[in-house]
């Protein structure tokens, strides 16, 4: 029941001490460090009931572990991160795609690298779930895109005993390891929505996952010329920090988009110009120290050309952000080499 | 503010709720065991392996040893791989290289 504080002036709502449910959970290494909303059975069931999937059926898979973690237990991780049971579907895809051998889940666990898990949203489900894709996408202020994402890091850290510094050995970390999820900007755009481009009907709605490491801002304002804008993201994207034979998400921005756009570019022409021009010569990276021992390159011609990724396929480019601003943003891979792939999976509705 | 009558489930995914996999037996000597040496397949873990390779046979004096190198650290030893270390192998040791 509402009541009103006339001593404080608030409106309240009693309930018998939620702070010390809170705490619990803290006091058992529950949490990601932010407050957990403490998951009682009728919310734990009012989110297991909004999925497909009965409680014991197994939604994550980590095969070098054998660990596995129940839709039951998902659930109750969701409730934790605050999600809405709405949600649920794309939690439990999330974690069906993050079992996928090619996604090589416990190394995105234990590496060094610290990666984060990018969950991206296609489909009508967008819309329905308030998924942003709009100003701020990556930040703060949106329950759809800050929960999903979190419930997955709180299912790797309470499901596969991901804990920092014992099992999950990331050197630094990023914020996006607490959450990393948004939808593409599928009105804007003017190519086919990614999962189209990845096989799906446009009515359906998906998960697009990505193992990486902290977004790099792509930085331009000055320009209109698709060649002069794309170089600036190859310039970023060839930077030695990152370099690797890995791959590459790309957002760009509405303002971004809207001059290639206007030049025509399609999809695949803006995904082979980021593959050609984004490069070092054998002779760069040795300058850099960036061939290891025993490396394939090692005696290589000094005038080669290394490229980021094997090819225009590994870069994946979608539309999203404020309309206002020259940012663009390029997520790498967390791994030195090509330790996971892209993934897509249907979300059941 | 009144006790909590509250009731939180529990989250983590205890050993006891996952598929149960048999432990071999220990060894009962070191001296002329077959030893599996895995190494990870990042820059230095074969150093590592070798260095613990020579100590065990200063000190015990091992039989013949198998070395594996995995072309992913991500991915589990599995497959042919997985049984030419059953074949050869009496024990394994692991090395994490980075």
């Amino acid at each position: 029941m509402l009541r009103f504080d006339k001593l404080r002036g608030v409106a309240h709502i009693d309930i018998a001490d939620p702070w010390q449910a809170i705490e619990a959970c803290y006091e058992r290494g529950w949490t990601d460090g932010l407050p957990v909303v403490p998951p009682t059975a009728p919310l734990v069931e009012a989110m297991l009931g909004a999925g497909p999937w009965s409680g014991d059926e197994m939604l994550l898979d980590e095969p070098a572990r054998g660990r596995r973690v129940s839709a039951y237990k998902a659930a109750v991780n969701a409730v934790m991160a605050g999600c809405l049971p709405s949600y649920f579907p794309v939690v439990g895809a999330t974690l069906k795609a993050m079992s996928e051998p090619q996604y090589s889940l416990h190394a995105i666990a234990a590496s060094t690298g610290g990666a984060g898990t990018l969950v991206i949203v296609n489909g009508p489900i967008r819309h329905r779930l308030g998924v942003h894709s709009g100003a701020n996408l990556f930040g703060p202020g949106f329950r759809a895109n800050a929960t999903i994402g979190r419930a997955v890091r709180l299912v790797m850290l309470n499901g596969l005993d991901a804990t920092p510094g014992v099992l999950d050995k990331s050197t630094q970390g990023w914020p996006g390891k607490y959450s990393a999820c948004f939808a593409e900007d599928e009105e804007t755009s003017p190519w086919e929505p990614l999962h189209v481009s990845r096989g799906y009907d446009a009515g359906q709605s998906t998960v697009t996952i990505f193992a990486a490491e902290s977004g790099h801002n792509l930085l331009n304002h000055a320009s209109s010329a698709p060649e002069q804008l794309l170089t600036t993201f190859t310039d970023s994207m060839a930077a030695f920090g990152s370099f690797s034979n890995g791959r590459s998400v790309v957002v760009i921005a509405p303002e971004h988009m809207l001059h290639l756009e206007r030049a025509g570019w399609s999809r695949e022409q803006v995904q082979e110009f980021l593959y050609e021009n984004t490069w070092r010569s054998l002779a760069d990276l040795r300058r850099g120290g960036k061939i290891e021992d025993g490396s394939q390159l090692a005696d290589g011609d000094e005038t080669a050309r290394v490229h980021r990724g094997q090819g225009p396929d590994d870069y994946l480019v979608l539309v999203g952000g404020g309309t206002a601003g020259g940012h663009s943003m390029f997520f790498p891979s967390w791994s030195r080499s090509r330790g996971a792939s892209f993934v897509t999976r249907e979300i059941p509705t | 503010m009144t006790d909590s009558p509250t009731q939180i489930l529990d989250p983590t995914v205890g050993d006891a709720e996952q598929p149960s996999v048999p432990r071999p037996p220990r060894l009962e000597a070191m001296a002329g065991a077959r030893m599996g040496l895995v190494a990870n397949g990042k820059t230095h873990s074969e150093v590592i392996l070798s260095r613990i390779a020579a100590n065990l046979d200063a000190r015990h004096g091992l039989g013949k040893t198998t070395t594996l190198t995995k072309p992913s650290p991500g991915r589990p030893v599995a497959g042919a791989e997985l049984d030419m270390l059953a074949e050869h192998a009496m024990a394994i040791v692991a090395a994490i290289g980075d």
